[in-house]
Order: structure tokens, then sequence, then C-alpha cells
């Protein structure tokens, strides 16, 4: 019962990702939410320094630091093939400490399985867990709790 | 694949009952610290006095009706914890009288008001954006977990003292005053990680 770490004694570290699947456009919509400081602290240690993500001060080419990192963390593989996916932008999340992330794959007439890879700040948190809803038409919404020991999961549809 | 409604079941009860956010569990050691498995009553009243409290602070911030600071919750839990130490270690054994019952099952609703708005930090990281109804079940699953946790750790704690007391013969007024003791001084070592390390 006694407390081995003081210092993260009421931290949590958690990311979320809502992945849903819009037949009227023939794509996978992505957002995704993650805490601002976890984030930047990330992305330094790639040599984004001090990028101020979604301030006023926020360093040119931050998107650039972003994207390369989603592109290492993040991934879906459709039908047995790893899809590209186009960065749509960013926002401050309501409460100002975390950013949402939007991404889109375009060009998905079918598919019956999907898998999705989420290691997103698992380098730097033991405790991360990563939050991801999917929503399919036709089968209803799903969750999956991801974490460093669970980067990768397949489904079915 | 997984139901939203299970990974958040999943997601409550992993978080009450996580080392690295051991405050709630440090609450629930000082509440069950005078109590003995004979006295069962009067502890899962208080237990669910406890719960009653925070359900309402969860529901209310979970809802986005009221949003709670961080700092202050910090601060104001390990005073819960404090507090119910103390009073453990004035009042020795277990109280009578039905005045002091209610009391006591006040004082448990109250805190349980202070350590919804904790939870409810934690569940508003882990919700997502759309419809109410989506919302209402993470809401509920979430605070389910949370009840089963409880038990879980409360029937824990509970089993332990069984073991000291009967086994190797630990005097209640002892075992009380270990885990009464044990809850204050780390509850000030959190209030001194809030407010003074840097």
């Amino acid at each position: 019962m006694l407390p081995y770490n003081m210092d993260e004694a009421h931290e949590f570290h958690i990311s979320k990702c809502i992945i849903e699947y819009a037949p009227s456009e023939k794509s996978f919509q992505i957002m995704m939410h993650l805490f601002l400081d976890d984030f930047e602290l990330a992305l330094s240690k790639r040599g984004g320094n001090d990028l101020k993500l979604c301030t006023a001060k926020e360093k040119t080419g931050a998107d650039k630091f972003i994207f390369d990192y989603l592109q290492d963390n993040f991934g879906m593989i459709i039908n047995g093939k790893l899809s590209t996916y186009n960065y749509i932008g960013k926002e401050n999340s309501e409460d100002l400490v975390g950013v949402w992330i939007y991404l889109e794959i375009e060009n998905v007439i079918n598919f019956d399985k999907v898998e999705i890879q989420n290691s997103l700040l698992t380098e730097l948190f033991d405790d991360q867990s990563n939050l991801v809803q999917i929503k399919v038409p036709g089968s209803g919404p799903g969750s999956i709790i991801m974490n460093k020991d669970k980067t990768k999961q397949s489904l079915n549809f | 694949m997984q139901t939203t409604f299970w990974t958040y079941l999943q997601m409550g009860r992993t978080h009450i009952a996580d080392f690295q956010a051991y405050d709630h569990m440090l609450f629930l050691l000082a509440l069950c610290a005078i109590f003995s498995i004979k006295q069962w009553k009067p502890l899962l009243l208080l237990v669910t006095g406890f719960t009653i409290g925070h359900s309402v602070t969860l529901a209310l911030a979970g809802l986005d009706i009221i949003r709670f600071s961080k700092d202050l919750i910090e601060t104001l839990i390990p005073v819960t914890i404090i507090l119910t130490a103390i009073y453990n270690l004035l009042r020795g054994p277990i109280l009578e009288g039905e005045k002091l019952k209610v009391i006591h099952y006040g004082i448990a609703v109250g805190f349980g008001l202070i350590h919804g708005m904790g939870f409810s930090n934690f569940l508003r990281a882990m919700m997502m954006p759309g419809e109410e109804s989506e919302f209402i079940k993470q809401l509920f699953a979430f605070n389910l977990g949370i009840e089963l946790g409880q038990i879980m750790i409360v029937f824990g704690i509970m089993t332990l003292g069984l073991l000291f007391l009967n086994l190797f013969g630990v005097s209640r007024r002892l075992w009380n005053r270990i885990l009464s003791g044990a809850a204050i001084v780390i509850s000030l070592f959190l209030l001194y990680e809030i407010h003074f390390a840097a």
C-alpha cells in the first residue's frame, strides 16, 4: 500500500481516438485527442522543441512533426494493406489542455478486415492507455483499450 | 470487438484500484480502519454513502454540468483522508448512538462528493464526444466499474484486517492506529507533493 511513485500519484495518461466510416464519402474519418503536455514532450524527444502547439506562437513546421510522429505511432491496415491518411488539421480542445487531430483515409470502397496500430505516447509512459472507438454503420460501436503491451488490434467486419 | 459499455466498466474498475492513483484506495482504507468484519452493516452503510456522494459529482461533471479545478480536488482528497483518519484515532472503536451514525453517514456522502470530482476528471479524459445517450452509457458503465473496484478493495482490506486481528493477534486499537497513522502520513506526503514539490 506504500506509494512508490509520488510524482505521479494523481497523473493519468490517456488518449482517445474515434474512427468512423462514412459510407457516403467512402472514407474513414479519424479524430484523436492527446494531452498537450504529454504530446509536446513526445515531439520534443524527436527534435521538435518548444513547439507551443495550439498557441499564437506555434512554431512553423509543427504540423510536420505531428504528422511524422503519427506515421510512426498510428496506422490502419485495411484489407491487408497499410493505408495512407491525410492530415486534415488540429484544434485545441475546449478545456485547452488537449489537442484534437483530424485525419482521413479516402477511397475505402469495402473492407472486411481492419487492423489498428496505436502506440501513441507508450514510449514515454508505461501507464499510457489509448482508447479507440470504432463506428461502422451496420455493426454497433465498439471500443478497444490499447497500451504498451497491446499496440495492434485486428477487427473483422 | 468489445462493447463500449464493457470498456468503460473496465476503465472504472482499474481506475479506482490503480496503484498509481492510490488516493481513493487510501480513503477506503481509512474508512475501514475502525471496523471489523462482524460490523459489516455500518461499514456497508458508510461505503454506500460514499458511493452516493461520488456518483452525484461524477454525473454532474461527466455530463459537463459543472467542472472542478484539478488543484482544488487534489488538495481536498488528502484532506478527506486525514480527517477520516484523525477521527478514527480520536474515537477509537465504532461509535454507538443514532445521532453519531447520521453524522458519520453525512460525512461519508460529503467526502464522496469530493472524490467524485476526482473520478470525473479522469472520466472526462476518456469520454468520447457524441450523442447524449452514448455519454450516459459511458458514464453509467464507468461508475459501475468504480463500484465493483471499490467492493474489491473494501473486501481486500477487511480480509487483511481479519488476518492481522485473528491470526497474528494484533489488537483492534493497534490495527486502527497502524492504518489511520499510515493514511495520515501518506496524505501529508501527497499534500506536500502537490503544493511544494516542483
